[in-house]
């Protein structure tokens, strides 16, 4: 096993040095990133505060992975019109038609044609198939932006999306229209999760994590509040292998906040070990009390929980794994389909990682 | 690995006075049944042969599984024992049998444990252990003590060849001098070679599929290090503070940038915010203008500055409004009838007889009993001298002036009193009119008024001369054309 780099080593020469990181540049800088269920195809949304911003659409191997073969396709990339917050595609991998969903100033359904890669020299780019849009119903002459968005993983009719103007909007996207619209915070909503039965949980700039239920949308539980007063928090993660766990990002933090459902209020853990702030967090897919995070000081740790809440020693977690990528870590995606793959995007490149 | 069916082999040595020249000695019926209920310590143990030793006792081979009558084999085991001498000298215990037990392992792993002892009853007395050890160890002839562990390993590997022996019949014969053949059942390891399997190829491989990660390592001196570099190049949370603060999209939005359909609408409704917001400007700025007219001033030389810029703008519309119009006949004739008949009765013969030719007598008649006073006298340098007395009534100042504006009149200066509601105003004037001497007589006329007390009746008249100017502007102003 490889010692952690130093960070004046170059990205490349990285990947020499680690046969089991394979990266992929792209001309912009990258920020959101989408495992395909269904395909071995990784969606990767440029990051350019312009109107016209790029989604590309890299391919990989799964089983053999060499570097030739993490690459983009020309043909499935696409313009989009600002910068996506986050990418998504269809959960269930047997549907038909490989939607990919993305959020910006509206949430779109793009229409990715996934199912001959061989042929992409002839494939045709992936079609809007719809944008849902508040302007419509609200009559209001502005939309506001969408922070992130999740999709319903049991009921796939359902997305969840997150606005700056307070609010979390359920959408029926075989009807394309909203299905419920809540004011959820006081502030902007950073990210929304879902979590099991029509229920889902919401971050904001007000330093709240909320509940919420769609069979009760009169009340909602506040779960957790961030230690100092109005520090926003910026993103969410739910342990979709075990329900009973969420991971939170507060702003300007190096910390991961790890929450119980059985124990509101107060944090189970909270890991402390990244010597910059976090950027990004998710779960093992197959493992009940396994997360990964990045950050700012350019590593991705692998940390395990304990497992009984009292159990946590005083002076704090260390994570099992690392990877040093040698640059700010934006973007991290563990998916369900593809356990022993971890993706990570810095500066304009994407990176696949093993487990 | 430990086999399912374990068999045991019991030897047990028991002290005997016997001459040892004998081979063969029969024992007495009770020592017989005395020795096997002291062998027979663990249950299901059947006696394959005993075998006397002349000196100390009886060597009894047992085992615990079934056996058959194999004659040869017992042979081979006694003649095997009669041909070493012992050489091996055993602790031993008072009154307790001495059993060795051979475990049977397929690893070849042998646990031995050998003691010795005299069997209680017999003609030999007891002795204490030390005592009995120190009795064996003096006995140097003595044949039991000398069995050494080489012997029993032989004897182990008879034990061994019953193994391979097959069995035929399973029975047994209670009979102490008959010979029996140890039969072995088959083990079944299917089990234990799987796991054996799997732990093998533990300790033996490794990861096809390395991980890119490494084990975690506390660097605290590297921290510092490392922390500084990747820091001080960009704001922390860069990319993640922009996406949740909507990537942009609401700046672009605001600026009116239009790329997709949707956002074209978006600016079509911006257009008519737009449009919305210039209209309400616009009102905001005719409500302010209107506020401001309506606010009425105390202060005397506000109203006075007031009063004259009104004045002069008063006079600047009359002017474009002369030089731009173009009257009909008609109001033109009812206005010169008008002034004609506001002059009086007392004007030169010629220039009464011209003016009045043409005017009916109704109107005149009419307006000679409304003027109660008009003095006119021409003095020199062709000056006029007017004096008038009347009632005060609503616009007649701005009619005196008319006229005079309309007879072409240089107005030199202007006497204005009122007492119980008469007017009483004097006038003189020359013929020849110019623009800026008008405007001196204006001003002449104000100061007048205020040294008077008239300021507010005047400031009055004006408003109302605004309305009026607005409505018949142009028939007032027909006459000085004609001039």
């Amino acid at each position: 096993m490889e010692q952690p780099k130093p960070p004046s080593v170059a990205a490349s020469a990285a990947e020499a040095q680690n046969p089991n990181a394979f990266t992929c540049e792209l001309p912009h800088s990258i920020y959101a990133l989408a495992f395909s269920p269904s395909a071995p195809v990784l969606a990767a949304g440029s990051f350019l505060e312009d109107l016209h911003n790029r989604v590309s659409l890299l391919s990989f191997d799964p089983v053999h992975p060499t570097a030739a073969s993490f690459r983009a396709l020309p043909a499935l990339s696409f313009d989009h019109p600002y910068p996506p917050t986050k990418l998504q595609f269809h959960p269930r991998a047997a549907s038909a038609p490989h939607l990919l969903a993305s959020s910006s100033d509206a949430l779109r359904l793009w229409l990715a044609p996934l199912d001959d890669l061989a042929a992409t020299a002839t494939a045709a780019a992936p079609e809007l198939r719809s944008v849902l849009d508040n302007r419509k119903t609200s009559a209001s002459e502005f939309c506001a932006p969408l922070t992130s968005f999740d999709w319903n993983e049991a009921e796939p009719r359902r997305i969840g999306t997150a606005s700056i103007d307070t609010t979390c909007t359920i959408w029926d996207i075989e009807r394309g229209v909203v299905e419920t619209q809540l004011i959820a915070h006081d502030k902007a909503v950073h990210d929304i999760a879902w979590g099991e039965n029509g229920i889902f949980a919401s971050v904001s700039a007000d330093g709240s994590v909320r509940v919420f239920d769609l069979r009760d949308k009169e009340h909602s539980t506040i779960f957790y509040e961030s230690p100092r007063p109005d520090t926003p928090l910026l993103r969410l993660a739910w342990n979709r292998y075990d329900f009973h766990y969420m991971a939170t990002l507060l702003m300007d933090s190096s910390a991961v906040v790890v929450l119980d459902m059985r124990a509101p209020g107060v944090p189970v853990a909270e890991l402390h070990r990244h010597r910059a702030c976090a950027n990004a967090v998710a779960w093992a897919p197959q493992a009940t009390r396994h997360l990964c995070s990045a950050g700012d000081d350019g590593q991705a740790l692998i940390w395990e929980l304990p497992a009984t809440p009292g159990a946590v020693p005083a002076e704090g977690i260390d994570p099992v794994m690392v990877y040093d990528a040698g640059a700010e870590i934006n973007q991290l995606q563990w998916a369900a389909a593809y356990p022993e793959w971890i993706s990570i995007a810095f500066e304009n490149k994407v990176q696949l990682l093993r487990v | 690995m430990r086999s399912s069916h374990r068999r045991r082999f019991f030897v047990s040595f028991a002290p005997k006075s016997s001459p040892p020249a004998s081979t063969c000695v029969d024992l007495p019926p009770a020592a017989h049944n005395e020795l096997r209920s002291s062998a027979n310590k663990s249950s299901f143990t059947h006696t394959i042969v005993c075998v006397p030793f002349i000196m100390h006792g009886v060597l009894e081979l047992g085992t615990t599984d079934p056996v058959s009558e194999d004659p040869a084999l017992v042979d081979r085991i006694t003649a095997s024992l009669w041909d070493t001498p012992p050489r091996a000298a055993f602790s031993s215990e008072a009154g307790v049998a001495d059993i060795v037990v051979f475990e049977d392992l397929d690893h070849g792993n042998t646990a031995v444990e050998a003691t010795t002892t005299m069997v209680p009853g017999e003609p030999e007395p007891h002795a204490v252990a030390g005592g009995e050890v120190a009795e064996c160890e003096s006995n140097a002839h003595n044949d039991l003590e000398q069995i050494t562990m080489d012997d029993i390993g032989e004897l182990y590997s008879l034990c061994e060849e019953l193994d391979v022996l097959d069995d035929d019949s399973s029975s047994w014969v209670a009979d102490p001098w008959s010979s029996f053949q140890l039969v072995p059942t088959a083990e079944a390891t299917d089990v234990d070679d799987a796991v054996v399997a799997a732990l093998g190829a533990i300790d033996g491989s490794c990861r096809p599929s390395p991980s890119s990660f490494v084990a975690w390592k506390r660097t605290p001196d590297s921290d510092e290090v490392q922390a500084v570099p990747l820091i001080s190049g960009e704001p922390p949370q860069k990319l993640l503070k922009k996406a949740v603060a909507g990537a942009g999209a609401w700046m672009n939005n605001a600026d009116g940038s239009a790329a997709t359909m949707t956002t074209d609408q978006g600016s079509s409704i911006k257009n008519h915010v737009m449009s919305e917001r210039r209209r309400r400007e616009k009102l905001k700025e005719i409500r302010s203008e209107f506020m401001r007219c309506l606010l009425l001033q105390v202060d005397k030389a506000s109203i006075l500055a007031e009063t004259i810029a009104y004045l002069k703008e008063l006079e600047k519309r009359v002017e474009e409004l002369e030089s731009s119009s173009q009257p009909s006949p008609r109001p033109m004739e009812t206005t010169r009838r008008r002034c004609c008949k506001s002059t009086g009765k007392k004007v030169s013969a010629g220039a009464r007889a011209k003016r009045k030719a043409p005017a009916p007598e109704d109107t005149d008649g009419e307006r000679r009993h409304c003027v109660s006073n008009v003095n006119v006298t021409i003095m020199d340098n062709k000056e006029l001298l007017l004096e008038l007395q009347c009632q005060w009534k609503e616009l007649l100042m701005t009619r005196v002036f008319d006229a005079i504006k309309g007879v072409s009149l240089d107005v030199l200066s202007v006497q204005a009193s009122t007492s119980d509601g008469l007017l009483g105003l004097k006038i003189q004037a020359k013929v020849v009119v110019s623009a800026a001497k008008s405007s001196q007589q204006i001003c002449s006329i104000v100061y007048l008024s205020i040294y008077q007390s008239l300021y507010l009746r005047l400031f009055g008249v004006l408003i109302l001369a605004i309305l009026l100017l607005h409505a018949c502007s142009l028939p007032h102003l027909l006459p000085s054309n004609l001039g």
